[in-house]
């Protein structure tokens, strides 16, 4: 029998596919029913090495304004929030929380109608004209008053309204759509229900070179490098700097793209601008004027609306009312100590370059490099390199300043310093002056996995394929290292 | 020797024209047929795979136990040859079928992945890589089947056995012992129950008063195998929640005597159905009456419709297309289409009035089975005090009652701590019953009309779409984007490819799929390792039957340069209005490759950049 088979031409590239991870997670506890009655909210901590996974089996419920699909399996990890239903529903519930209970008592008649007011002023399209109504809205409030949730829950609600707002992160310590220490925007609504609630961080991707089933958004980001944002000295000045560009970016888009227009804004912030300390109201002032905010939402904290009230009841040069409100705190809001901040801070960084499983795996790069290719900015801040602590208004500019002749970047050599870093690579040419450095915004983010100070190299971890973008780089003192990222 | 081969394969092909049911003997001779002219075995391969492909739904399941007769008892080259094209024939095939031979497909996938029984040869029919891309597509292609088919039964509560019915064909030819797939009929999709909410027991029947009424014969729109026994638990949520609305109606407008008496009968509603008195069918009627009432609170533009979830007996406005499935090959002309019964175009629900007459000492005799207009509250309120169910309010309501209840829901909510308190049931509504119509993967709703309707079909032709460029590329490597320029981000715009009809849809839908364009891989060596310029990845070479020569799918030239087509499509899809889907990765893949990323634009971009610079 003839076997002409054997010798068939191409065999030997025909496409074999990995194999699959068809593995899902076992789930250590039974699984357990939750009946949830009408406006009532589960709330759970989901730890870091055990998933915690939540499939809703009847009835509605979202998560910080996005909506559930029925009968998915939503897995949670390191993440603490809550299910809140609107109707009733039941929840199937499987593995090991850290803690979880149900609640009663919720602030979310009073959020959605927050956002229903804020719907008013979206209004037709016979007022997306009118540039002056629509709402840029600012949440302030102190640590962990849920501010981050109720930016989520106003987007997730817009989103469900048809509306496609910009939502503006200033909160350096918790990247959206990117890696702590840095600042974004971002248009929401992008076709699918809401925000990815699975994700680290709770918003979605940034994109990937590769289809995505999960939320994509694209965002524009800005470095800003330090732990504590204040208005005065260096990391003030480039604080200050970035909050101007990056209202201008938003201005601009929200001005010429109609989809945008008529839905405004909406601006998340560090808990520091409602501490009511130092400079932190000055701070707050600029953020209004740069973005012409029309709606201040204070979280928990009777002190700083009170203060608000005041300070924008004369309005002076802010023409545009500004209407200022004080909601109250959920009691769902958990205290997030140091250590799992940290965490948080390291799966975010580790989910930029490595994505999260399951929704979307990465590969990064590892690449040496000569130092003389690289062309690293520092802020010239004499305390910056030994005291990463935030001194509230502690800082005199003028010592800064007179410290490196005045310039607000220096130019460094790789060093053994930087080990586990990471490297904002800026749009920006590699010889960049200050003005330049302090208003590019970032192409991407390498860590630096190795230097060699004798054979003067570096190895970078890289998270697109290719040559490292041929552009000035900022090493920020923040976030810290995270020593395990790689191998 | 060419002619010879066309000929045999004539005679193969002839054959296999008869086959049309599962027919041993048939299924032998065409084995053997295979056997006896294995140096033919390129064209018999292809003829059998056309015929796979080419006939009609019904017929392709004898067609496959062709397949795995000749593969298991021939083997090689027919595993070769028809390894080669085994994921497209399966699959073209698989998207077709009934559930009954899906079932019996997934049967035979089976036996594939292991070795020919009582053969010396430890090795699988097919090779594992073969078997396993199938059973990836099959994962995903499961889960958005059972979307659609969840949907489906949202929409039109009918079975899914309900497709075209298909001969029961067991499949009995089988040399090899392995387990035949059984039941090939009525395969039943699990998660369509599972996604029902747990429907509460049935509440107690007819009280002894009214076990006269032989209820079940008035309503011959109610199969009664198929209807579950109505949710009363849920509809007296409902009917809470619209109480709850009334209630507000009424509180914001006390001088409303409409209002008023809505909320009245309501009230005597809620407790007819608390009383327990209500036999199942009219509970549905009851639930019927509900949704109308509820779809009058709601705010809609036009059509009645029914707030999906709990909807039993409706039939949308128009029946459903069928499954309707979005695979990326070009379908045959025998797809499976629906000729079930015509739906009603009418939701086929008595009005409460004659639910009401039943309980008159003189019911009605027969129902009328035309249908009046929905007037819900003077309807209600009518029968209602008609039946001397209605306590007080004695409030004569006006026929111009309906048009006030059909205004959506007033958002008059303002900016200011008291307004802010007000709990508002009815705006809350907007964000889920307003919009029934629910993608189950994302969450994303979409209102009861037409072009609800149309933009969700598209929407989870998306998700599938993505689904499946997920199971495709899940060999290559992905990787993060650099993010875009502040002046790029300005100037992007972000499209929902995911529902509009903008690039992804209709129109689109007639090209050809990007994945089937293919560029023969160059034989410059330099070309030969080319990338993509968007998404910076390298072609994969797979043989081309059709030419006999390797090729890049899913690639074509433009301007000297070749591009993934599915790629290129997606930034010109959005490049329109601005960089798409893949302006992250163009723009990151341009600073990548130079040192002036504004300078020197690839092509693509350069365009868009002038189009931004233009305005
Ligand atoms: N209702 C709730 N139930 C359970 N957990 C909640 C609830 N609301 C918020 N949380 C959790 O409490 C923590 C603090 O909330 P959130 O991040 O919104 O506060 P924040 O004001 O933004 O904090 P920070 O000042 O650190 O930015 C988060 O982990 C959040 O997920
Ligand atoms: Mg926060
Ligand atoms: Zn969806
Ligand atoms: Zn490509």
């Amino acid at each position: 029998m003839a076997f002409p088979g054997l010798s068939l031409p191409g065999l030997n590239i025909t496409q074999s596919p990995p194999p699959t991870n068809l593995t899902t997670t076992a789930a250590s506890a039974p699984p357990r029913t939750i009946s949830l009655a009408a406006t009532s909210e589960f709330r759970f901590e989901a730890s870091h090495n055990s998933p915690l996974t939540i499939t809703l089996t009847s009835g509605t419920a979202e998560i910080f304004g996005t909506e559930l699909a029925p009968s998915r399996r939503y897995t949670f990890r390191g993440s603490k929030c809550a299910i809140f239903t609107w109707e009733g529903c039941t929840l199937t519930v499987e593995g090991t929380s850290e803690s979880e209970y149900t609640a009663e008592e919720t602030p979310m008649n009073v959020y959605a109608n927050v956002h229903f007011a804020l719907e008013r002023l979206r209004g037709g399209v016979e007022n997306a004209r009118d540039g002056e109504t629509r709402p840029r809205v600012l949440v302030v409030g102190p640590d962990d008053a849920g501010k981050t949730s109720l930016v989520k829950m106003l987007a997730g609600y817009a989103i469900r309204s048809g509306r496609r707002p910009v939502v503006v992160n200033l909160d350096q310590k918790q990247g959206m759509l990117s890696v702590p220490g840095s600042l974004s925007a971002m248009v929401v609504g992008t076709g699918l229900g809401g925000l990815d609630v699975e994700e680290v961080g709770g918003w979605g991707n940034s994109p990937i070179s590769g289809p995505s089933a999960g939320v994509v958004m694209m965002p524009v980001v800005y470095h800003y490098g330090c732990e504590g944002v204040e208005s005065e000295g260096p990391r003030g000045e480039v604080w200050r700097g970035l909050v101007t560009r990056l209202a201008l970016a938003v201005m601009s888009r929200v001005e010429n793209d109609e989809e945008v227009k008529g839905a405004g804004c909406i601006i998340d912030t560090p808990g520091f601008l409602g501490s009511s300390k130092g400079t932190s109201y000055e701070m707050i002032q600029h953020v209004v004027s740069e973005f012409s905010v029309n709606v201040i939402l204070t979280l928990g904290s009777e002190r700083l609306y009170n203060h608000l009230t005041k300070r924008f009841s004369s309005l002076g040069p802010y023409d545009d009312p500004i209407t200022i409100l004080k909601l109250s705190k959920s009691g769902g809001c958990v205290d997030r100590d140091a250590a799992y901040l940290q965490s948080l801070r390291h799966d975010q960084i580790r989910s930029y370059f490595f994505g999260t499983s399951p929704s979307a795996t990465l590969s990064p790069y590892t690449q040496l490099l000569d130092f003389s290719f690289l062309s690293i900015y520092t802020l010239a801040d004499p305390t910056a390199a030994t005291n990463t602590a935030f001194l509230p208004g502690g800082v005199d500019a003028e010592t800064a300043g007179t410290e490196s002749d005045g310039a607000l970047f220096v130019k460094v050599t790789p060093s053994l310093r930087m080990l586990n870093s990471l490297l904002a690579i800026l749009h920006c040419p590699k010889e960049a002056d200050d003005e330049t450095l302090r208003q590019a915004s970032v192409v991407g983010y390498v860590y630096v996995s190795d230097v060699d100070e004798a054979k003067s190299r570096v190895s970078l971890l890289v998270p697109v394929t290719g040559r490292v973008p041929e552009r000035a780089m900022i090493w920020g003192e923040w976030p810290e290292g995270v020593a395990d990222l790689v191998g | 020797m060419a002619s010879h081969s066309a000929e045999v394969a004539a005679d193969f092909r002839d054959a296999l024209q008869d086959l049309k049911i599962n027919s041993r003997p048939e299924i032998s001779n065409l084995t053997v047929i295979a056997k006896e002219n294995t140096e033919h075995a390129q064209a018999i391969s292809r003829e059998l795979e056309n015929h796979i492909r080419l006939t009609r739904p019904e017929w392709k399941l004898p067609a496959l136990y062709v397949l795995d007769s000749i593969v298991k008892n021939v083997g090689t080259p027919y595993t070769v040859y028809l390894g080669r094209n085994l994921f497209r024939t399966f699959m073209e095939a698989y998207t077709l079928v009934d559930p009954g031979t899906r079932k019996a497909m997934e049967g035979l996938l089976k036996t594939w992945k292991l070795p020919v029984p009582e053969s010396l040869d430890t090795r699988p029919v097919f090779s594992a890589e073969v078997t396993r891309e199938i059973e990836n597509a099959l994962i995903k292609f499961r889960t958005v089947t059972i979307q659609h088919q969840q949907q489906q039964a949202r929409n039109q509560r009918q079975p899914y056995g309900q497709l075209p019915a298909r001969p029961p064909q067991q499949p009995q030819y089988r040399e090899s012992p392995t387990p035949n797939p059984q039941g090939p009929y009525g395969y039943p999709i699990p998660p369509q129950k599972t996604t029902e909410p747990p429907r509460s027991p049935v509440p107690r029947y007819l009280s002894p008063a009214h076990q006269g009424i032989p209820s079940a014969s008035r309503q011959p729109y109610l199969p009664p195998s198929t209807a579950p026994p109505p949710d009363i638990g849920r509809i007296k949520d409902t009917l809470k929640q619209i109480i709850l609305s009334a209630t507000m109606e009424v509180s914001q407008r006390p001088a409303d005597e409409r209002a008023r008496s809505l909320l009245t009968t309501l009230l005597s509603l809620q407790k007819v159905l608390e009383s327990g008195s209500l036999a199942p069918d009219q509970i549905r009627q009851v639930e019927g009456e509900i949704q109308r009432i509820s779809g009058a609170l709601l705010p809609r533009t036009s059509t009645p419709s029914v707030p999906t979830h709990f909807a039993p007996a409706p039939a949308p406005t128009q029946s459903a297309p069928p499954v309707a499935l979005p695979f990326p090959f070009p379908p045959p002309a025998a797809a499976s289409s629906q000729r079930a019964t015509p739906q009603p175009s009418q939701p086929p629900t008595m009005d409460l009035s004659q639910l009401l007459r039943q309980f008159n000492p003189t019911p009605a005799s027969a129902p009328s089975q035309a249908r009046p207009p929905p007037q819900p509250a003077n309807d209600l309120l009518a029968s209602l005090r008609a039946a001397g169910l209605l306590g007080g309010g004695r409030a004569t309501p006006e026929p111009s009652a309906q048009p006030q209840l059909q205004t959506a829901p007033l958002n008059d909510v303002k900016l200011d701590p008291v307004s802010l308190k007000i709990s508002r049931p009815n705006l809350i509504r907007l964000l889920y019953s307003a919009r029934p119509d629910q993608c189950r993967e994302c969450a994303r709703r979409f209102p009861a009309t037409e072009e609800g309707k149309k933009r969700k079909t598209r929407h989870l032709d998306w998700h599938f779409k993505t689904n499946m460029r997920i199971a495709d590329t899940s060999k290559s490597v992905i990787s993060r984007s650099w993010y875009i320029d502040e002046r790029e981000w300005i100037d992007y715009r972000e499209s929902d490819d995911t529902s509009s009809d903008k690039g992804s849809g209709s129109s689109k839908a007639k090209k050809p799929d990007p994945k089937d364009q293919y560029v023969p891989v160059p034989t410059d060596a330099s070309l030969a390792n080319a990338h993509c310029p968007i998404c910076q990845e390298k072609f994969d070479a797979q043989w081309h039957e059709e030419t006999q020569q390797p090729v890049w799918f899913d690639a074509m030239h433009i301007g000297g340069r070749i591009y993934h087509a599915s790629c290129y499509a997606e930034l010109s899809k959005a490049s329109g209005m601005g960089a798409g889907g893949a302006g992250g990765r163009a723009g990151g893949s341009n600073i990548a490759a130079s040192n002036t990323a504004r300078s020197t634009p690839d092509p693509i971009l350069g365009k868009r950049k002038w189009h931004a610079g233009a305005e």
